[in-house]
Parts: structure tokens; C-alpha cells; sequence
């Protein structure tokens, strides 16, 4: 069962560095800033900034001075990460949008003043989650996800409309409706495991039920944003064939 | 951000040819691209053209606008005419522009 539960991180991991690299490439490639936006989102709210807390943790007692420097690095992959994603759904979704603008501005800087704080108040250490400067951070990672999540699923619905009428491609429309999904479950699983934290007091890892959930959203966070930027060949033929369908019965 | 000029041109056009005001031009044509998925600031001379056949008919015979049909079919023969006058100003980058690139182009 304790191995079991690892299956949702670890396949979270995967995807994400997976997609977050490759779409890192497509920003290369392209030079547009959506792409770059949304490989540093990936990565640095997954794979680095995740992966980077769970390898400090095991130098706590062994190596203060490297737990310390690799708890920073992980903080500032989460808070560039959720950063790049508050930039992503202004640029994307709203880029004439001034409430949007002012919030992605300042979310960047209140997550700038989070890590700032964290290493000049404790020198990066494991903070208690209902420590303020904590709760910050972790408010902003959930929010930068669900607005995404919120936005996407909003757009997936005009795309639907137009894959229809034939003005869409059912790929890209269901492309909308995976990344909303996936980040959604990130900053929903990432708001339950935080409120189980405040509920019992202890952190993830010693809470049996609030380390099942996060890796149970996890794991459907993995799969949606497989198949939003990774998609297998029949899943795709799957979604063509489902659109003519219902283009046919229209 | 300013509504396209395609969607300017297409109400400019129903106000002048049938029986609707500049009002309810605009709210119609603004509706048949609500029902489509469309944005009336981003959209195409070709996504309008699909409106048009699809959607607007409908729209008009519903307001009780005469030979909605004819109607339609004119409007799609001079959007076609227009089409290269009315895409050069269309917005720039749409999110699904976006989110297509990041599939890798699929």
C-alpha cells in the first residue's frame, strides 16, 4: 500500500518533466513566450520544485547547509513556476485585460516577497503550513492552477461549439479540456493536501489519507496532461473519430 | 480590443439590408457567433462565411427578417469578394493558436 501510494507522484513527475521539456524545446524552437511560459510552469511547480523538496528532505539531518540551498532552489522553481502560469492566463486569455494583468503582476510579486522572506526569516526550512508566509505561497500555487483550469474549461466550451461547425480542430478543442482537467486535479489535490495539513497539523507525508488524495490527484493530473500535450496515436483517432460523429449527427 | 473588422463589415451589411436597427443587427450577428464559439473580436472572414451559412439563417428567421435565406446567401457572396480586405486587420494570437502549437502542431 505505501509503495502503491507513490504511483500518483511518481507518474505526475514523469509527465510533467516530459512535457515541460518538450514544450521548453518548442519555446526554443518558436520564440514565443506561451510556450516558455508554460514549460517553466510545468516544470517548476512539478519536477523541480517537487522534486527538489523530496531530495532535500532526505539531507535534513545528514547535510543542513545542502537541505537548506536545495529547499531554496525548490522554492524559487514553485515561485517562478506559479509565475510563469499567472503570466500564461493573462498573455493567453486576457491580453488586454487590466484586472488580469494586475493580478498576475501581482501575484509574481507577492510570490517574489514569499521566498524572500523564507530565506531571510528561516533560512529555508520546512514551514509549518499555517505559518502566513506558507499559507502565501501555497494560495498562490492553488490559485495560478485553478484560474488556468478555469479559463481552459471555459474556452473548451466556445471550442466545442466550433469543432461543430468544422471552424475547430477536435484535437486542440480537447486539448483545452485535458489541461483544465490536469490543472485543475494539481490545485485541487495541491488545496485538499493543504487543508489536511492545517485540519491534523502534520505534513503530507504523515497523514495517510491526505498522501493518498494528493497522490490520487496526482495521478489524474498525469493522465489529463498526457493526453492534452503527449497524446497517444489511438487516443487521438479516438477524438477525431467522436468529433465526425457528432458533426454527422448535428 | 476593438471587435473585428470582419464582424463590423457583417453588421454593417444586415443593418443596411433588412429590416433590423444597428442594435439588433449587432446583437444578432453577436449571438449567431456566441452559438458558433466565436468572439466577435477575433473573428475570421472565413469562420464568419460558416456563421453565416449555419447559423445567422436561423437567427434571422427567428426575428422574422424576410427571405433569410437569400439574405444570407448574398451576404456570404460578398463577404467572399471582401475577404482579403476584411482578414489583414484580424486579431493576432488566439489561445487556441496557442494551445495547438503546444500539442506540437497536431
Amino acid at each position: 500500500m505505501g509503495g502503491l501510494v507513490w504511483v500518483g507522484f511518481v507518474a505526475f513527475f514523469i509527465v510533467a518533466l516530459v512535457v515541460g521539456v518538450r514544450v521548453l524545446l518548442l519555446a526554443r524552437r518558436t520564440r514565443e513566450l506561451p510556450e516558455l511560459l508554460m514549460g517553466v510552469g510545468v516544470l517548476g511547480i512539478g519536477p523541480v520544485g517537487f522534486g527538489l523538496m523530496v531530495v532535500a528532505a532526505q539531507f535534513a539531518e545528514s547535510s543542513p547547509g545542502l537541505h537548506h540551498a536545495l529547499l531554496g532552489v525548490a522554492l524559487l522553481a514553485v515561485s517562478c513556476g506559479a509565475f510563469a502560469k499567472f503570466v500564461f492566463n493573462w498573455r493567453v486569455y486576457h491580453p488586454d485585460g487590466a484586472l488580469a494583468r494586475v493580478v498576475a503582476l501581482g501575484s509574481g510579486i507577492a510570490l517574489f516577497g514569499t521566498f524572500v522572506y523564507a530565506g531571510v526569516a528561516h533560512g529555508f526550512v520546512v514551514e509549518d503550513p499555517l505559518e502566513p508566509n506558507s499559507l502565501a505561497r501555497s494560495i498562490l500555487q492553488i490559485g495560478c492552477l485553478l484560474w488556468g483550469a478555469g479559463e481552459s474549461f471555459s474556452y473548451w466550451t466556445k471550442m466545442r461549439r466550433r469543432v461543430r461547425l468544422g471552424l475547430a480542430d477536435p484535437v486542440v478543442s480537447n486539448r483545452f479540456l485535458m489541461w483544465a482537467i490536469g490543472a485543475f486535479a494539481a490545485g485541487w489535490g495541491t488545496a485538499v493536501g493543504l487543508v489536511g495539513q492545517i485540519v491534523t497539523g502534520s505534513t503530507t507525508t504523515q497523514e495517510g489519507w491526505v498522501m493518498v488524495s494528493s497522490s490520487l490527484h496526482g495521478l489524474v493530473a498525469a493522465i489529463a496532461i498526457a493526453l492534452a500535450f503527449i497524446p497517444p496515436g489511438f487516443y487521438v483517432r479516438a477524438v477525431r473519430a467522436r468529433a465526425e460523429r457528432t458533426a454527422g449527427a448535428a | 480590443m476593438a471587435d473585428a473588422p470582419a464582424f463590423d463589415w457583417m453588421c454593417a451589411r444586415l443593418e443596411q439590408e433588412s429590416s433590423l436597427d444597428r442594435l439588433e443587427a449587432r446583437g444578432t450577428v453577436r449571438l449567431a457567433l456566441k452559438s458558433a464559439g466565436l468572439d466577435a473580436r477575433a473573428v475570421t472572414p472565413e469562420q464568419l462565411k460558416v456563421v453565416i451559412e449555419k447559423i445567422l439563417v436561423g437567427e434571422l428567421e427567428t426575428r422574422g427578417v424576410e427571405d433569410s435565406a437569400g439574405l444570407c446567401a448574398g451576404f456570404a457572396r460578398a463577404l467572399d469578394a471582401e475577404a482579403a480586405r476584411l482578414g489583414v486587420e484580424a486579431a493576432g494570437e488566439t489561445p487556441d493558436a496557442v494551445f495547438s502549437r503546444l500539442g506540437g502542431g497536431s
